[in-house]
């Protein structure tokens, strides 16, 4: 159990970097309550384990990573509800409805959510791996030495995952979308 | 002059062009562009594509900035505050317990409710760990009146596991029927191989 000092410490930390493991886990599940969710059970995770923090990765790479890890659980146990039958198939996917946010036009507005719409579904489509560095990659401005380091893998790993995830959602996006700008 | 490029080096490029180099790899391309047209298309929907991507991470960073000053105490009260469980039921080891002894609670309902009640004389676990003895396949009722059959025709009573009461000799069978079957020979045959039957069951 970490002690009144060590909480105090991570405390700190913890409000340094809340706002880019936020953003990251948003990045991620594209939900703002589940990503919520999700930071406050990376930090639990990390109070009770910060005294086994080594420093060998940066505290941010260490912290993004057991949230990660939060997060493929969470997609493991919706992935067996919805086995089951306790969750529908349509609810495994992002409500976009409350991420929205205002365009000046209305037509572009229309335009923008039907593109937006489409874009989350293919990206929610995509095998977890994929997802992630998109994620990662396109949403949470992350370098490809970064998103190496964080899911401890190789330079070319990440490439190649790019690449396999920006072919895909080619191919499920082509002739679908409206707006190019 | 730079070297021609082909349709599916175009399409390798598109597909591997890294984030923000989308004008690098335009000029390279661009002459090839203006004269293929399956080219062009597959340009504008990779420009379309990551032109959405774009629009999302601006969506997700508008979000992001407005919740985060909302949230920003939450990770310090986090630490020093114990945690707001999920419902337990949602939880999966809580879960795992519950169907355990539901599951329990059931067969334990269902033991109960056809559980036969011990007979006369057993003790309650001697009732419980006896199986129980199949039923004869002929009952006695229908012995006694094979056992009666087989009198009719003159079976020694020594052959038969009791006396049967006395009956009159009368023809089982009509006698038009009856001299067509051999009714000793074959009644007989049917009553000892019932009677060993029977035994075999009752040992």
């Amino acid at each position: 159990m970490p002690g009144q000092q060590d909480t105090q410490n991570f405390a700190d930390v913890a409000d340094a970097h809340y706002r880019r493991i936020f953003r990251g886990a948003l990045s991620l599940t594209g939900d703002r309550h589940l990503a919520e969710e999700l930071v406050q059970e990376t930090f639990l995770v990390a109070l009770r384990k910060y005294e086994n923090f080594t420093g060998a990765a940066s505290l941010f790479t260490w912290l993004y990573g057991i949230m990660l890890n939060k997060y493929r659980d969470h997609c493991r146990r919706r992935r067996l509800l919805s086995r089951l039958g306790f969750v529908r198939a349509e609810d495994n996917l992002v409500a976009t409805s409350n991420t929205g946010t205002e365009n000046p036009s209305q037509a572009d507005r229309a335009a923008n959510r039907d593109d937006n719409h489409l874009l989350v579904e293919a990206v929610e489509r995509l095998p977890f791996k994929l997802r992630t560095v998109i994620a990662m990659h396109y949403f949470d401005d992350m370098s490809l030495n970064e998103i190496a380091a964080i899911l401890n893998c190789r330079l070319g790993t990440v490439k190649s995952r790019v690449f396999n995830a920006r072919k895909r959602l080619y191919r499920t996006l082509k002739g679908k979308l409206r707006n190019g700008s | 002059m730079a070297p021609e490029i082909r349709c599916r080096e175009v399409g390798k490029l598109l597909q591997t062009m890294p984030k923000g180099s989308g004008e690098k790899i335009f000029s390279r391309i661009s002459q090839h562009l203006s004269e293929c047209e399956p080219c062009r298309e597959i340009h504008a929907s990779f420009t379309k594509v990551e032109s959405a991507l774009v629009a999302r991470k601006r969506q997700l960073d508008d979000i992001a900035s407005r919740t985060a000053i909302q949230r920003a105490g939450v990770p310090s009260k986090t630490a020093r505050s114990t945690v707001a469980r999920k419902a337990w039921l949602f939880r999966p080891a809580w879960a795992s317990v519950a169907a355990f002894l539901a599951m329990v609670a059931a067969g334990s309902t269902l033991f109960l409710t056809t559980r036969q009640p011990p007979r006369q004389g057993d003790s309650h676990m001697s009732a419980r760990l006896t199986p129980e003895r199949p039923a004869p396949i002929v009952s006695s009722q229908t012995i006694k009146e094979l056992a009666e059959v087989v009198c009719r025709h003159e079976v020694a009573l020594s052959e038969l596991p009791y006396a049967p009461e006395a009956v009159a000799h009368e023809p089982l069978f009509p006698s038009s029927v009856q001299k067509y079957i051999e009714p000793a020979g074959t009644l007989r045959a049917i009553a000892e191989s019932t009677i060993k039957l029977t035994r075999r069951h009752e040992t």
